[in-house]
């Protein structure tokens, strides 16, 4: 293929957790941010690549840079993907990185319910979807976080959250009742340039696969 | 009372709280003479290539009763479709949300062709949804379509004629994909997958979300028996055509007719473009755009430069116009002009402008008519009315009305 090595690519990353994570990744394959992103007030990180740049976005919003193609590849949790399926995307690796669970959680002492259960979450769609499954209709409230208040004062009777330890649950006289799904990072690509900037992407992949869960 | 409500209309609070109630709806936008210009030229252009290939031009009507619009594979566009009642009939009616399926409803209903027919149109089409990602909501739809024709050869002439268009539109770096969706359905067949398998399926490879492939391929154990191994090579079926045809060939030898014949297909047309349209084109066999719809070959074209963005998108659907009575093979593309504006520019001169004044006079008529026969844009002025600098303009000279600059 003509010209590809040197075609410009953009990477679309959340600062914290999955940017400290992805950092032996990049490496990998060769791509090294020129500033901390943690100390750099920039948002558009120069690499030792220079047709690689990185972009510091929030976790929620990884897909969206990467569907409309303003990012070619993105690194976004299994729990944004499940709640707003995007099209445009694809989601081509496990990264095996900032794994949790998403579980139902409840009150320790948790009493019958005569009537339809309240969820709160941030979840609402995978919650509803979970529940659906099971053939059971639900109130969903959505809440933005510290979803573990919600059964404690009587606003919800569980919570759906992502669950890493559990002691945020146990400090909050909150159990686990119910695994929903295994969540980690996964690699997305734009549908369009993982078709015209294939060999680029795919040599970013396999460089990644030497490293990944090590 | 009434007196005192005129200056509240003008109040500024008042006035800019009234402002958004002349915005038009998220997603459905004007365009303003410089856009619609272009938009014109490159419209005009396009259908003028398509004609010279011999493409009628067919109109259908922006609504139809849903009945004709969702029926067989238009199902799927029950959700993009803006829909009321027909107050003559109780009938329930939609807006086109693609104009593909209208345009088989008129060849296998009104045309009811025997050998080959090439149609084009262009229109505005309505998405209920307003999916930005997937570019417009209310896309302006180009496109072209060969009835009749159910061989390769008629693939190579859509994407000949889609290639011309993206060509006349100038924009850089031209890459193509190319796909087959009967590859994974024949695949699925083989195997004998269940309805729910196969939606299943289709989900995970339409997100090509390979870790969720592998957790399916283990929860299949041996039921995928003798095609268990195309199953796990299906998703690096992928990248340069040359090199994935080549892999694809001894693993899909002998498993059925269908299989061997997509490859030989996808064969000649990735020859056809590597050596007259000099693209190397990217193949993917596990690529299900439009599945169900599509029947056969699937092929796009992009315009690559930081981003990477779609100029047209198409493919075989052999089973659409069957849906409206008559069975026709079928192959096209479409471009939505709208989508990709911004990507365009106006490369043809500027019209020569002359003024001419409002005067009734006969020789002044004559003269202005002569003009624009010639291909200069008169434009009428009034008295009063400032002309630009160096504005060419008529003026009488002993009877004869002559150009000059004013």
């Amino acid at each position: 293929m003509t010209n590809v090595s040197n075609q410009t690519l953009t990477i679309a990353l959340s600062k914290g957790r999955i940017f400290k994570d992805t950092l032996p990744l990049l490496k990998a394959a060769g791509i090294e941010p020129l500033d901390d992103p943690e100390t750099s007030r920039k948002l558009i990180l120069e690499t030792t690549q220079p047709n690689v740049r990185l972009l510091v976005v929030r976790t929620t919003d990884a897909p969206t840079y990467v569907a409309y193609g303003a990012a070619d590849i993105g690194v976004a949790g299994k729990d944004v993907l499940m709640e707003s399926p995007t099209d445009n995307l694809y989601e081509l690796l496990d990264l095996e990185i900032a794994k949790c669970r998403l579980m139902v959680a409840g009150p320790v002492d948790e009493k019958p319910h005569g009537h339809r259960l309240k969820i709160a979450t941030k979840y609402v769609n995978s919650a509803r979807a979970y529940y659906a499954q099971q053939g059971q209709q639900v109130d969903l409230i959505k809440l933005y976080g510290s979803m573990e208040l919600a059964p404690l004062i009587g606003l919800a009777d569980r919570i759906v959250d992502l669950v890493d330890t559990g002691n945020t649950l146990k400090a909050n006289h909150l159990k686990p009742l119910e695994h929903i799904a295994d969540i980690s990072s996964r690699l997305i690509v734009n549908q369009h340039a993982y078709k015209t900037k294939f060999a680029q992407i795919q040599q970013i992949i396999e460089q990644f696969k030497t490293v990944i869960g090590k | 009372m009434a007196l005192g409500l005129v200056p509240r209309l003008f109040d500024k609070k008042m006035s800019v709280m009234q402002q958004d109630i002349w915005f038009t709806p998220e997603g459905i936008e004007d365009l303003l003479p410089e856009q619609a210009e272009k938009l014109e030229f490159y419209r005009q252009g396009l259908l003028n290539a398509l004609k010279l290939s011999g493409y009628q031009q067919v109109l259908p009507p922006i609504a139809e009763f849903t009945d004709s619009l969702l029926t067989g594979t238009g199902r799927k566009l029950a959700l993009d479709t803006c829909r009321f009642t027909d107050y003559e009939t109780g009938r329930m009616m939609g807006v086109r949300a693609d104009m593909t399926p209208q345009v088989a409803r008129i060849v296998s209903n009104r045309i009811k062709p025997t050998g080959i027919l090439r149609l084009c149109y262009v229109g505005e089409v309505l998405k209920s949804r307003n999916n930005k990602a997937k570019g417009s909501r209310s896309p302006i739809q180009l496109g072209a379509e060969l009835f009749g024709h159910s061989g390769v050869e008629s693939d190579i002439e859509i994407i000949d004629m889609m290639l011309n268009c993206a060509r006349l539109m100038n924009l850089p770096n031209l890459q193509m994909s190319l796909g087959h969706v009967g590859i994974v359905q024949q695949l699925m067949t083989l195997a004998s997958l269940s309805d729910a398998e196969q939606l299943e399926l289709v989900d995970i490879l339409k997100r090509k979300a390979l870790p969720e492939y592998q957790s399916w391929l283990e929860g299949q154990g041996d039921k995928l028996g003798q095609f268990l191994n195309a199953f796990q090579v299906l998703p690096e079926l992928c990248g340069s055509a040359e090199q994935v045809i080549t892999k694809a060939k001894p693993l899909f030898s002998g498993l059925n007719s269908e299989l061997e014949q997509a490859l030989t297909n996808l064969e000649t047309l990735t020859a056809y473009l590597m050596t007259t349209q000099q693209i190397e084109p990217h193949l993917d066999l596990s690529d299900l755009r439009g599945f169900q719809y599509h029947t056969g070959v699937i092929f796009a074209c992009y315009t690559v430069t930081d981003t990477a963005v779609i100029i047209a998108k198409g493919g075989r659907y052999d089973q659409v116009c069957a849906a409206f009575g008559e069975a026709h093979p079928a192959t096209g593309f479409s471009i939505d002009l709208r989508s990709l504006l911004d990507h365009l520019s106006l490369s043809g001169v500027a019209l020569r402008r002359v003024f001419a004044p409002m005067n009734q006079d006969a020789a002044l008529y004559e003269t202005i008519n002569k003009l624009r026969v010639e291909g200069l844009q008169v434009v009428r002025f009034y008295e009063g009315e400032t002309l630009p600098a160096n504005a060419a303009v008529l003026i009488e000279q002993n009877g004869c009305w002559t150009v000059k600059t004013h």
